[in-house]
């Protein structure tokens, strides 16, 4: 019968050694079980993929009435006429016309109260996978269907674009006693300081949600 | 390895590995949503509402119709000649002479603009006239000036009664300015002074715009 050698390596006792692999390995086997406990526990965030269409503009978003063709008078003028008929005074200066438009912007909220779409993102957990109140940071950008950042543009005429822009942001709280329950909503304000033609203009908000 | 260090091994794997996992927490997730708004069709018109044309230059010439002879009576009776000046014979004035052409064409620029937004991004201007007649009224009678061919002009081109203009947004600085054509008929205007309907007003154009 072969006698039992207790062998140190490099001066560890090899009952140690047997402790520090015991330790790795439940350690191992802790994390793997926790994990999957995690994932289960992880949100469930739900971004609108379908296309929001924000309500038209109306003209009275920029000007005071809600009509559509506005005329302005621009006073009289008295050019000084030769006898054959030469004027060489201009009756309108670009420079000089009246403004007419009270504002080149107008915004719209991505809610059913704005658009044809309730919310732009959802957030929804379990309240006993996670107790505590979520903790989230949210992110917006814009671009156009070339890439183009922060503007969306004509469906015919590239040249023709808004400038958009993010103002505000809004989270409602619809949690109940089972889950915690977010509904998110971005304000957007449009400049048509470019805009050369009516109709549509489109692109893509792209919204970033990072939580612990 | 007995069960109290195994136990022990267990909650110290936990401890340890409990805090690294909960890190792994912040974690970001993005979506994309198409946006599209729609913009309605838009056109401001500035116009002069008031021309009043001002021929400044007085017709003060006079002209040197040369010699003549005259054949002279004793007796008092009128003296007779084929020098003696006639409708027929006189001579053109240098520095102004209708020949004969009463019409005066002129065009009096930049006296309507318009600006905003369209389909294709274009507005069909156009323009018709009344009160064409304007008269001057004093105490030997009346005289009229009659004005006809009304035409509109833009950057330098004419295409008659109406054309096709770029709008180029909404911002007054690239509003498309334009002008007015027509004849004036002075064979009639024997006399100096105002000429304006009865009513005091003058001759009356209407430009419309259209976005198309």
């Amino acid at each position: 019968m072969p006698e039992r050698i207790n062998t140190n390596i490099q001066g560890f006792p090899l009952k140690n050694l047997w402790m520090f692999f015991s330790f790795i390995c439940i350690s191992v086997v802790t994390f793997i079980f926790l994990e999957p406990l995690d994932a289960v526990g992880a949100p469930e965030i739900t971004f609108r993929t379908n296309l929001i269409r924000f309500y038209a503009m109306e003209p009275d978003e920029i000007f005071s009435n809600n009509n559509e063709a506005q005329s302005v008078s621009e006073g009289s003028f008295e050019p000084e006429v030769s006898w054959n008929g030469d004027i060489v005074d201009e009756g309108l200066v670009i420079g000089d016309l009246q403004t007419v438009y009270n504002s080149l912007t107008f915004s719209r909220w991505t809610k059913n109260t704005e658009s044809n779409r309730p919310w732009l993102w959802r957030y929804r957990q379990k309240k006993n996978e996670h107790p505590s109140q979520p903790s989230f940071s949210l992110t917006y950008a814009i671009e156009d269907d070339s890439g183009v950042s922060g503007r969306l543009t004509h469906a015919s005429d590239s040249a023709s674009w808004l400038e958009v822009t993010v103002i505000d942001q809004e989270i409602l709280d619809n949690s109940n006693n089972n889950r915690w329950r977010f509904f998110g909503y971005a304000r957007l304000e449009f400049d048509i300081s470019n805009a050369r033609r009516s109709g549509d203009y489109t692109g893509t908000i792209l919204t970033t949600l990072t939580y612990l | 390895m007995t069960l109290k260090k195994l136990l022990g091994s267990l909650v110290l794997g936990a401890i340890l590995v409990s805090p690294f996992g909960k890190t792994l927490h912040a974690a970001s997730t993005s979506g994309n949503t198409r946006i599209k708004v729609t913009l309605p069709q838009i056109i401001i018109l500035h116009y002069i509402s008031e021309i009043s044309l001002d021929f400044t230059t007085d017709l003060t010439t006079s002209i040197d119709e040369g010699s003549g002879s005259w054949t002279t009576a004793w007796d008092g009776t009128n003296a007779v000649s084929t020098d003696e000046l006639a409708t027929g014979n006189l001579n053109a004035r240098q520095t102004f002479e209708l020949e004969g052409n009463t019409s005066i064409s002129t065009s009096v620029p930049n006296v309507w603009a318009v600006r905003g937004l369209a389909q294709n991004g274009e507005a069909a201007v156009s323009i018709t006239e009344s009160n064409t007649t304007l008269t001057h009224t004093h105490t030997n009678g009346s005289d009229t000036i009659t004005l006809s061919d009304f035409t509109i002009s833009s950057d330098g081109e004419t295409t008659g009664t109406s054309m096709e203009v770029a709008l180029n947004g909404i911002a007054r600085t690239n509003a498309t300015l334009g002008g007015v054509n027509f004849t004036m008929d002075l064979g009639d205007a024997d006399s100096a002074g105002d000429y304006k309907n009865a009513d005091g007003s003058g001759f009356e154009y209407t430009i419309s715009a259209v976005t198309i």
